[in-house]
């Protein structure tokens, strides 16, 4: 995948963003420190940065709307885009879902700044939805084995949607 | 020869005055003492040694022993313990068979008295015994009693050494002490040689013999030094002393060496019995090092196993953030911007290529149109406006292409198939390695529990005990070779000293016939020493075959039942296939007692069980005293416990069929079978039994008449199945198997 967009949203500093409520919750599925990945059964996403991707991944195959209100309102910042943490797939990706989901006639289809507020308020959806799962499964199974479980169910959830053929 | 006549024993711990009267009939030699366990049998012994012996034939501390009856409160006045043994001699010696035709008769009187003291500490006794007085009297021709010239030690020393005890009055638990000792008891192996060895030496007349040799060595020894001192020559003579200096050296070193082989064969000992440990702790030497082994692979399997899933777990915590889930989550969205796009760039509105071509053209001077741009005008004007306003719309183009290229690659990922196998295998493999560590958990569990089993500390203890004693064999070892090292050079060193000198003297004539005398005791000392090694070998050769002889007699008939006992790890009669007496390899006039299996493996004593190890010394003393035809009483204690059956009735059998005179101290349970009753009806010429007043029925025990009332044992003539109003038990009158003895007056 080019660099294209990577280096777009290098530009400029942007926010990344997750619900301030349940900060702790996060934390406690993300590995903190290099020792933490000893621990990858309770802490399955090695860094924040893939915490909120696949919060964003879960709003758009559960269909969620993106959360309303101002971000700087409900939300935390964890770092921002000129640090680098987002993979330039990961970059491509956001720009692919902006285009879907704002359409062309937005004028800020193109503009980063415009592209992380939407990734934001749709991790912000997705966010309660991945810990809920978390948090609530069976007593002999590892939050990473839950994390996969679930990809797989929003997967076939992807798929049906795809079958169905909704549009934006 | 020698036989006892007559015992007196008066005011001995528990006997008032008793008086026994040993069979000498030849053809009925066996004296049986019954009695029940705690009547008396030991003490009996013990008397009989205290009178032979004195002091030095009470058991442990002689100082603390009581003699005096159990009843007797200490006072002033004080008590007198006496035992009088009566017996009689043909003349022979253990050396001289044939010897003087005439018997002498002995009586040998002990006596001491004790009187009250004043304990000093704790434990100390409060008597003490004074005025300890032994007498032996001969019987003249005229029948009356005379003090023997040389004193009672002398003559018992002679005629039953001390040494040698256990060939006239023995405590069977003692005698085991040939075979290693009896169960629950350790003797060093050079302590049984040295026993085994002076017994043989001493009986079979060897001891002669190596005492002639030493004397005439240094007979030798001496003629060669004075004809050097005749020779007046001074370099002869330094070379002379210098001889006697190796001489010396070589005696310390050769003291040394001797030292050391004992404490090599003791510490060979130890190391065996060490490893025997061990090997009953953990099975075998080799299963525990197996399961460390084991367990340190175990742990090697483990921590690899482990590393194997905490990677694969991150393959699996990465394929969450993999951007094939997040595009095939998306993949709605995916489709939804590729549909908007893709129209876009078919009709070419992105990327925006006509703008580039105009933008070319206009570099050129020439419009779409054809017109000459080159110079000023409206036209011209107006296609650069319009080329300026569309720089925007080109960026968005591009912008757009991008995100259509973008969508286009994700589109790829839409089923998600990729990621889901990949995730399958991942999910597998860590279930996998997930068993797998299941497993090593088991096994190291398994290992564990073996482990547990085995005392490691004491195994740590014996391997330390192993390790320490090869150390110090190693150390002994290579002090031996050196040492032997030292006496071959030595050795070499006398010879040419030996040989330097006689050059030298053969030179003056006076020395020649000192020199002479010298050879012809050199010549002495070899006849010896090939008469001593025929003789010992021939000796030594008939001991062997005797005892094995005897041993199989005793040993047979035995069937599994009787053979085996509690103690079943350890070799039974049946098992043993030779028994014998050898010379100990490297050690010159010292034997040992063997037993070897069937496949003709050595046993250690550790091996023999109880039953075994008597008859193993039993048939060891009487084969000696048969071989070197010591005719002598022999007092048994304990002789047949352990067995039963028909090891019993051979023991018995063989016992007095082949000793001289046997007196047999023995229990009720002894005498049980009719095998055992034939036995004692055939050989027996006097039975006895001693009943202990303490065991009335009064106070717990079965004795039925209450003939005294104090702690004392009563002797009664009974025979084996025979009671009387002394010795009577409750159920014997009613018992068929019972008759009841008129005895004579009982004894106290």
């Amino acid at each position: 995948m080019s660099d294209y967009f990577s280096d777009l949203f290098r530009a400029t500093s942007h926010g990344l963003v997750l619900p301030r409520d349940h900060e702790d919750a996060i934390n406690r599925y993300v590995a903190k420190r290099a020792t933490d990945r000893e621990n990858v059964e309770n802490r399955p996403f090695p860094r924040k940065v893939d915490f909120w991707a696949f919060c964003i991944a879960t709003a758009l195959a559960l269909k969620l709307e993106p959360r309303d209100g101002v971000p700087s309102r409900w939300g935390q910042k964890f770092i921002d885009t000129p640090q680098g943490v987002m993979a330039d797939d990961l970059c491509s990706l956001l720009a692919v879902v902006a285009v879907a989901k704002l359409g062309l006639d937005d004028p800020g289809v193109t503009e980063s700044g415009r592209i992380i507020e939407l990734a934001n308020r749709l991790a912000a959806a997705g966010c309660p939805e991945v810990l809920r799962k978390l948090e609530n499964g069976p007593l002999n199974t590892t939050p990473l084995d839950q994390a996969l479980d679930f990809a797989r169910s929003l997967q076939d959830a992807a798929r049906c949607g795809n079958r169905t053929g909704s549009s934006p | 020869m020698l036989l006892v006549r007559r015992i007196e024993i008066s005011n001995f711990v528990c006997f008032d005055d008793i008086e026994i009267t040993p069979s000498t009939n030849p053809d009925r030699p066996l004296t049986v003492v019954r009695a029940e366990n705690g009547s008396g049998k030991t003490t009996l012994l013990r008397a009989i040694r205290w009178g032979m012996y004195g002091e030095r034939g009470l058991p442990g501390n002689p100082g603390s022993f009581s003699l005096h009856p159990a009843s007797w409160q200490p006072d002033a006045e004080g008590i007198e313990t006496r035992v009088s043994i009566l017996f009689e001699t043909d003349g022979s010696s253990r050396h001289h068979l044939e010897g003087r035709p005439t018997t002498t008769e002995y009586e040998l009187r002990r006596s001491v008295t004790t009187v009250r003291k004043k304990p000093t500490s704790k434990g100390d006794p409060d008597f003490q015994r004074i005025h300890e007085d032994a007498k032996l009297l001969e019987r003249e021709r005229d029948g009356s009693w005379a003090p023997h010239e040389h004193g009672v030690r002398s003559v018992i020393d002679q005629l039953l050494p001390w040494s040698l005890r256990d060939f006239f009055v023995m405590d069977t638990d003692e005698a085991a002490d040939f075979v290693g000792g009896s169960e629950n008891k350790e003797i060093q192996r050079h302590e049984v040689i040295g026993k085994t060895s002076y017994a043989v030496r001493a009986l079979l007349g060897l001891e002669v013999f190596d005492e002639a040799k030493k004397r005439v060595a240094s007979l030798q020894q001496t003629f060669e030094r004075d004809a050097t001192k005749a020779t007046r020559n001074a370099e002869l003579a330094g070379k002379q002393a210098e001889l006697d200096q190796v001489r010396g050296r070589l005696a310390e070193i050769e003291t040394r060496l001797e030292r050391n082989r004992h404490e090599r064969a003791d510490t060979d000992e130890r190391l065996a019995q060490a490893r025997g440990r061990l090997e009953s702790l953990i099975g075998s030497l080799a299963a525990h090092d197996q399961l460390q082994e084991r367990l340190v692979d175990n742990e090697r399997h483990t921590r690899k196993a482990s590393e194997e899933r905490r990677s694969a777990a991150g393959e699996l915590s990465g394929d969450l953030t993999r951007i094939d889930l997040l595009a095939s989550l998306a993949s709605r969205e995916v489709r939804d911007a590729e549909a908007l796009l893709q129209p876009l760039y078919d009709d070419g509105s992105i990327p925006v290529r006509h703008l580039d071509f105009v933008r070319r053209l206009l570099e050129t001077g020439t419009c779409v149109c054809g017109q000459d741009l080159s110079y000023p005008g409206m036209h011209t004007d107006h296609v650069q406006q319009a080329i300026d306003s569309s720089a925007g719309q080109q960026d968005r183009a591009d912008y757009l292409a991008e995100v259509l290229h973008a969508a286009t690659a994700f589109g790829r990922h839409r089923d998600g198939e990729e990621w889901e196998q990949r995730t399958d295998d991942h999910t597998q493999t860590v279930g996998l390695l997930d068993q797998e560590l299941d497993n090593l958990a088991l096994t190291r569990k398994d290992i564990d529990a073996q482990l547990d089993d085995i005392d490691e500390d004491e195994v740590q203890n014996v391997r330390g005990r192993i390790e320490m004693l090869e150390k110090s064999l190693g150390k002994v070892a290579r002090e031996i070779v050196s040492d032997q090292e030292t006496c071959e050079q030595l050795d070499k060193d006398s010879n040419k000293l030996e040989a330097d000198i006689r050059a030298a003297r053969r030179q003056e004539a006076h020395a020649r016939d000192l020199e002479r005398y010298e050879e012809t005791a050199d010549v002495v000392v070899q006849v010896l020493e090939r008469a001593y090694a025929s003789i010992e070998a021939e000796q030594v050769r008939e001991l062997d075959a005797e005892m094995n002889a005897l041993f199989e007699r005793m040993a047979a008939n035995v069937v599994d039942d009787e053979a085996v006992e509690d103690n079943r790890h350890k070799a039974t009669l049946r098992m043993i296939a030779r028994v014998g007496v050898r010379p100990v390899e490297d050690s010159a006039g010292e034997y040992e007692i063997f037993a070897l299996n069937s496949r003709g493996r050595s046993m250690p004593p550790t091996e023999i069980n109880g039953a075994s190890r008597r008859i193993l010394a039993l048939s060891f003393v009487l084969a000696l005293c048969k071989v070197s035809r010591t005719q002598a009483p022999l007092v048994a204690d304990s002789l047949l416990n352990f067995m039963s059956g028909s090891v019993l009735t051979n023991t018995l059998r063989v016992t007095a069929e082949t000793a001289r005179q046997p007196m047999l101290l023995l229990t009720p349970s002894d005498l049980e079978s009719p095998n055992e009753i034939e036995v004692v009806e055939r050989y027996a010429g006097a039975t006895y039994t001693l009943t202990g007043q303490w065991q009335h029925v009064d106070q717990g025990g079965d004795v039925v008449n209450q003939t005294d009332y104090r702690q004392v044992a009563l002797l009664c003539g009974c025979g084996p199945r025979q009671f009387c109003g002394v010795c009577e038990r409750r159920g014997q009158a009613e018992d068929p198997k019972w008759s009841r003895h008129q005895p004579r007056e009982a004894q106290q």
